[in-house]
C-alpha cells in the first residue's frame, strides 16, 4: 500500500485521542459509597462482559475513526498487477473483442465467465485513457450495431454494458477480420486488437497473426478462464428411430454424451418427452471420451412430440440438455379391393395380406384396414385412405382411376399385385401413369405336371428400405424358398422412376417401385394369396407386407425434425393468406409479425437465440388460428461450444505473455476507507445511543 | 384536620431539626395529628364497661348474661390492651449509613423511637435491640415513662458500621423474649440470608407478632445515577467502576426481584411488612402502621 499525501500520516497518531480520553475519564469517576452494591455488583457481573466489551468497541470504533480519517486524509492506494495487457496511455487505435459465444457462458464459482469478459473490458477502456480510439466488437455479430472507432469512452462503456452472453457458436475470424478492417482506417499508428474470452481452441479457425499481422496490428489474447481445469460434459447429439421393441409406436431415442475433461466422469442421463421424465439411465464416461446412452420409449399417441435429453448441470448448464421434436406415426389406414372374394375364407384373395397386416408387428404404427370389392370402388373415398391395394382386380374404372392417380401424386400409396382376373390392357390403359412398367401378361413357368421348375426369388436390392431390415443373402428372410408357379411379365419399357426391389431367378422383376408426385407404388408380379405362389406361407412374407404398407404409407414414421442452431437465423417460408405469425419460443418467448410486417415476404427470418422448442401459429384470413406442428422446431446449441480446451494458435495467455507485459493497476483505497469510516461512525453512533 | 388533609412531615423537613428528641416530638404530635382525626375507635382487648344497646351498636358485643340476668340489652366496651412486650429492632449495619440530608439509620432511629414512645403512651413495654454483625445495643422491655429516655439515648449513641446479622439478632431475641411479643424489625435487609426470614418466621410460629418496615433510600430503589461512577461498599471493602446507564434495567431487575421475594415471603409467613421509602414522611408511615393495627385488634377482642 502507497500513500498520495504521506505526510497526512502523522495525523494517524490522534487514534490514541479517545484512549487517552477514556484513561483519563476512568480516573476522574466520582466515588460513591453505596448500599446496595451488591446490586449493582449482580447487575455488572451479568452485563459486566458485554459492557466492558461494548466499551472497547466503542473505543475501538473511536480510535479507528480518528486514526482512518488521518489515513484516508494521506490517499492510500495499492497496486495490483493486472491480468490485462499492458496499454499505456498514449495515443492508440484498439478494437476489443468480446467472446460472447456459448462457451463464455461457463460459470466459474458460480459467476458466469462473459461477466467478467465485460469487467475486463471496461477496465481495459479505463486503461487506455482518453487518447486512445476505441471500439467494441462481439465475437458472434462482428459486425453488429456497436459503434465503429471513438474516443468518447462514455459511449464505448455504454455499448460494453449492453452487450450480452450469447449461446451461439462462432469462430474469432470474422471478429479478427472485422476488427482488421475497422483498424485499417485508423490514423494513429499504433493500432492493436484485444480478444477477451476464454480462449477455447474451438473458436480459432485461423491463426490472429496470420489475419492481424500483416496490417502490422498487434493482436492480445486475454484468458479470463485462467485455470487449466476445463472439465466439461455435454449432450452433444440426440436421434430418434423407430423401434423393434414390443410396444406401439416404440421408439430408439439415442443421446451422445461426451466428457471434455481429463477425468473420467459418471452422468446420469435423462429422458423427458412432452416436459416430462420419463425415462434415467447412466453413462460412465473415460477422459475426453463420448458414449451413447439409448432409451425405448413407446409413445401414446401419434403426432408431434418434443423430446428432451440432459444430463446434470455442471460448469457450462446450456449444453447439457439436447432438445428433439419428432413426429410418430399414427395408424396407417388401408384400403384393400379385393378383386376374388371368396366365402371359403382361405380361398379369398386376401386371406393372407388381411392376415398379416393385422398381426400386431414389432414397434411401428398400428394398420387399420378396410376390405371392398371392386364394385364397392365407387363409394370409396381415396383420401381417406394412406395405402390402397388392388389384389387381383380386373381393372378400375377410368373415373376412379384418375382419383387414384390424383391420390398417389398427394402422397398416397398404391400396391398393385396380380392374379387371373386382371386386365393388363385396361391396367395399361387407365393406370399407365402409376405402373412402373407396363403389363404384358401372365406367364406360367412352371406348368401342373410338366415337372418343370417354380421360379424362386433370385435377388434382392438389399439397399432398399423395404427389404433391408429382415432381408439377407443367403435366407433372403425366409423369402428365397418360396415358389412361383406363374408371374406376370412387364414391358421393357420402363419407366425412369422405376426401381426393382426384387428378382426372381430368372432375372424378371418380381417388386418393382416407381414414384408419382408426392407418392410410392408397388408393384408385385404375382398373387398375395397361394393361388400362383406358396409365399404368402413363408416366414418373410408377414414382415415383407408390413413393410410395403408401412413404406407406402405417406405418413412419417418417427421422423426427427431438423435441429436449427443457436445463435442462427431459421427460414420460415410463409403459406398463403396469413394474416398474423406467432412464435412461441422457450422461457415464455413471444413474437408476432402482424400481415403488415409479411407483406410481400415470401419467408421470414427468424433469430433462435436459445435452446429449446419454438413453436409456430398462423392466423388465416379467415381469422383462424392454426398450429403449425410440422413448422414448429427445436433449437440445439453447437456442441463445438462444449470443447473447452485452450487454442494453441493464440499467444500466451492473460496479460500478454510474450506480446507484453502485465499491466500494473492502480487501486484507490481511500474511496472504501471512507465507506468504512462511514459505517464506523454510524457503529458508533448506535453504540452510543444503546449505551 | 381529617386524615387527607392532614401534611405530612416530609423527611427533609424531619432532617433539619437538630436531635432525636426533637424530631420524636415532631413526628409524635403529627401522628396525634393524625390519628385524633381517624375515625378508628377503640383498640383495646379488656372489658371495660357496660353500656346500653343503641341501634348501630356490633351485636357482637351483645352481653348476653346480663340479658339473661337482668333482662336489658348491655353491650361490652374494651380497654387497650396492656403489658404488651414489645422488641423493636434496628439495623445499623454500614448499609443504614447511606443517604442524605438523612441517612437510613436516622431515619429508622426516629421511627423506631416514635413506635416506641406510642407503646409506652398505651401502657405497652418497648425494648431496643440494635444490630449489625452483632447486636450492639439491647435496651429490655419496660413501660415506665423514664424508659423512653433510655430508648432516646441507645438510639442517640448508634452509628452505622459493619455488616449485618440479623439471624444473630434474632437468635439473641428468642433468648431474652416473653411469650405472644410485637416483634418489629426496621432494616434494609441487604445480606440478610434465608436464616433471618427463617427465624422471623419461627416468631411468627410461636406466635409473636412480627413487623417488618423495610427501609429502602429512594436512590437505591431508583438508580438515579448517570456518570461513570465507582461503587464502594459501606460494609466492606468491595468496589465496582461501573457506567450506571448500562447497568440500570438490570440493577432496577435485580432490586425488584429482591423486594418481591422478601414481601413474598414476609406475606407467606403471616409477617407484617412495610416498604418504606426514607424520603417518605414518617407520621405517615406511622400512621399506616397504626391504622392497620387497631382493625386488628379490634378483630382479635
Amino acid at each position: 500500500m502507497s500513500f498520495a499525501a504521506p505526510l497526512m500520516l502523522l495525523g494517524v497518531g490522534a487514534a490514541a485521542v479517545p484512549l487517552v480520553i477514556h484513561l483519563i475519564g476512568r480516573r476522574r469517576a466520582p466515588r460513591r459509597r453505596f448500599a446496595a452494591i451488591d446490586f449493582v455488583l449482580r447487575s455488572d457481573r451479568r452485563l459486566a462482559r458485554r459492557l466492558q466489551l461494548r466499551q472497547y468497541v466503542l473505543l475501538a470504533v473511536r480510535m479507528l475513526l480518528a486514526g482512518g480519517i488521518a489515513l484516508m486524509m494521506a490517499k492510500p492506494f495499492a497496486e495490483a498487477e493486472s491480468d490485462l495487457p499492458a496499454v499505456g496511455g498514449q495515443p492508440q487505435a484498439a478494437v476489443i473483442i468480446l467472446d460472447d459465444t456459448l462457451s463464455t457462458r461457463q460459470r466459474r464459482s458460480g459467476r458466469m465467465l462473459f461477466n467478467e469478459v465485460r469487467d475486463k473490458a471496461r477496465q481495459l477502456v479505463a486503461m487506455m485513457g482518453g487518447q486512445a480510439e476505441i471500439a467494441v466488437l462481439t465475437a458472434s455479430r462482428p459486425s453488429g450495431p456497436q459503434p465503429g472507432l471513438t474516443r468518447e469512452s462514455r459511449k464505448v462503456l455504454a455499448a460494453i454494458a449492453r452487450m450480452e452472453p450469447g449461446q451461439g457458436h462462432a469462430t474469432l475470424d470474422a471478429a479478427l477480420v472485422q476488427a482488421g478492417r475497422i483498424l485499417s482506417g485508423a490514423s494513429l499508428p499504433r493500432r492493436q486488437v484485444f480478444l477477451l474470452g476464454d480462449a477455447a481452441a474451438h473458436g480459432f479457425r485461423t491463426s490472429p497473426q496470420e489475419l492481424l499481422g500483416k496490417a502490422g496490428i498487434r493482436f492480445h489474447m486475454v484468458d479470463l478462464a485462467k485455470e487449466g481445469a476445463v472439465d466439461n460434459s455435454a449432450v452433444v447429439a440426440v436421434s430418434a428411430a423407430p423401434s423393434s421393441a414390443p410396444g406401439q409406436r416404440t421408439t430408439r431415442i439415442s443421446a451422445r454424451v461426451c466428457n471434455h475433461g481429463r477425468a473420467p466422469a459418471k452422468r446420469t442421463v435423462t429422458l423427458s418427452v412432452d416436459g416430462k421424465e420419463v425415462a434415467r439411465g447412466f453413462l460412465s464416461l473415460g477422459p475426453w471420451s463420448c458414449a451413447n446412452k439409448t432409451f425405448q420409449h413407446s409413445f401414446a399417441r401419434g403426432g408431434m412430440h418434443n423430446a428432451s435429453v440432459s444430463i446434470e448441470p455442471d460448469r457450462l448448464p446450456e449444453d447439457d440438455v439436447r432438445h428433439l421434436r419428432l413426429e410418430v406415426g399414427s395408424a396407417i389406414r388401408v384400403l384393400l379391393v379385393d378383386g376374388a372374394p371368396s366365402p371359403v375364407r382361405h380361398r379369398d384373395e386376401l386371406f393372407y395380406l388381411e392376415t398379416a397386416l393385422n398381426t400386431p408387428g414389432p414397434g411401428g404404427q398400428p394398420i387399420i384396414t378396410e376390405t371392398v370389392t371392386p364394385d364397392d370402388l365407387e363409394q370409396v373415398r381415396f383420401a381417406s385412405f394412406d395405402v390402397v391395394a388392388l389384389c387381383n382386380v380386373r381393372a378400375v374404372p377410368r373415373k376412379r382411376a384418375e382419383e387414384l392417380v390424383s391420390f398417389v401424386e398427394k402422397g398416397g400409396g398404391l400396391l398393385l399385385s396380380m392374379g387371373e382376373n386382371v386386365d393388363p390392357e385396361r391396367y395399361n390403359a387407365t393406370l399407365g401413369k402409376l405402373l412402373p412398367a407396363p403389363l404384358r401378361g401372365p406367364l406360367t413357368a412352371a406348368p401342373p405336371g410338366t415337372g418343370a421348375p417354380a421360379l424362386r426369388i433370385g435377388r434382392a436390392d438389399s439397399s432398399h428400405p423395404l427389404i433391408g431390415p429382415f432381408w439377407s443373402e443367403r435366407a433372403g428372410g425366409g423369402l428365397r424358398n418360396a415358389r412361383f408357379h406363374r408371374v406376370y411379365r412387364l414391358s421393357p419399357a420402363a419407366r425412369e422412376t422405376k426401381r426393382v426391389v426384387l428378382w426372381y431367378e430368372d432375372g424378371s422383376p418380381a417388386l418393382v417401385e416407381a414414384t408419382a408426385g408426392d407418392g410410392r407404388v408397388l408393384l408385385f408380379t404375382s398373387t398375395l394369396d397361394r393361388d400362383w405362389n406358396d409365399m404368402a406361407i413363408r416366414p418373410g412374407y408377414l414382415p415383407l407386407m408390413l413393410q410395403i404398407v408401412r413404406y407406402l404409407s405417406r405418413l412419417p414414421v418417427h421422423a426427427p425434425r431438423r435441429s436449427v442452431e443457436v445463435g442462427t437465423d431459421f427460414s420460415f417460408r410463409l403459406p398463403r393468406h396469413v394474416r398474423q405469425l406467432r412464435l412461441n419460443g422457450p422461457g415464455g418467448m413471444e413474437q408476432i409479425w402482424s400481415a403488415r410486417d409479411l407483406a410481400g415476404r415470401k419467408s421470414v427470418q427468424i433469430a433462435v437465440p436459445e435452446p429449446g422448442f419454438y413453436k409456430l401459429s398462423v392466423t388465416g384470413a379467415d381469422g383462424v388460428v392454426q398450429a403449425l406442428e410440422r413448422e414448429s422446431f427445436m433449437a440445439n446449441v453447437n456442441p463445438a461450444e462444449s470443447d473447452l480446451r485452450k487454442t494453441k494458435l493464440a499467444p500466451a495467455p492473460a496479460g500478454g505473455g510474450k506480446n507484453g507485459r502485465r499491466a500494473v493497476r492502480r487501486v484507490e483505497l481511500w474511496h472504501g476507507l471512507g465507506a468504512l469510516l462511514l459505517i464506523l461512525l454510524l457503529a458508533e453512533a448506535f453504540i452510543t445511543r444503546r449505551g | 384536620m381529617g386524615i387527607e388533609g392532614h401534611r405530612h412531615l416530609d423527611a427533609e423537613t424531619l432532617a433539619k431539626l437538630a436531635g432525636l428528641q426533637l424530631r420524636l416530638q415532631t413526628v409524635v404530635e403529627g401522628t396525634l395529628a393524625g390519628v385524633h382525626s381517624s375515625p378508628h375507635h377503640g383498640s383495646s382487648i379488656e372489658f371495660a364497661e357496660h353500656k346500653e344497646y343503641a341501634p348501630g351498636d356490633d351485636l357482637r358485643h351483645l352481653d348476653w348474661k346480663a340479658l339473661g340476668r337482668l333482662d336489658r340489652h348491655y353491650v361490652k366496651r374494651f380497654e387497650d390492651e396492656t403489658d404488651l412486650r414489645a422488641y423493636l429492632l434496628l439495623d445499623c449495619s454500614g448499609s443504614m449509613g447511606y443517604g442524605e440530608p438523612m441517612t437510613k439509620l436516622e431515619y429508622g432511629s426516629v421511627l423506631i423511637a416514635a413506635l416506641a414512645y406510642f407503646l409506652i403512651r398505651q401502657g405497652d413495654k418497648p425494648g431496643l435491640l440494635a444490630f449489625g454483625e452483632r447486636v450492639e445495643r439491647y435496651v429490655p422491655p419496660r413501660s415506665r415513662s423514664a424508659h423512653m429516655t433510655e430508648v432516646l439515648e441507645a438510639l442517640e449513641q448508634l452509628g452505622a458500621r459493619g455488616g449485618t446479622d440479623l439471624a444473630r439478632a434474632v437468635n439473641h431475641l428468642t433468648e431474652v423474649m416473653g411469650p405472644r411479643s410485637l416483634v418489629v424489625v426496621v432494616s434494609d435487609l441487604f445480606e440478610h440470608g434465608e436464616d433471618a426470614l427463617q427465624l422471623l418466621h419461627h416468631l411468627r410460629a410461636r406466635r409473636h407478632h412480627v413487623v417488618v418496615f423495610h427501609l429502602l433510600h429512594r436512590d437505591e430503589l431508583e438508580f438515579p445515577f448517570n456518570r461513570l461512577t465507582l461503587f464502594e461498599s459501606m460494609e466492606d471493602s468491595r468496589e465496582v467502576l461501573v457506567d450506571p446507564g448500562g447497568v440500570r434495567r438490570a440493577y432496577l431487575r435485580e432490586m425488584e426481584r429482591f423486594l418481591a421475594g422478601i414481601h413474598e415471603r414476609c406475606q407467606n409467613g403471616g409477617i407484617e411488612y412495610y416498604r418504606v421509602s426514607s424520603a417518605d414522611p414518617l407520621d405517615a408511615v406511622l400512621l399506616g402502621f397504626l391504622r392497620r393495627r387497631r382493625p386488628r385488634r379490634e378483630a382479635r377482642a
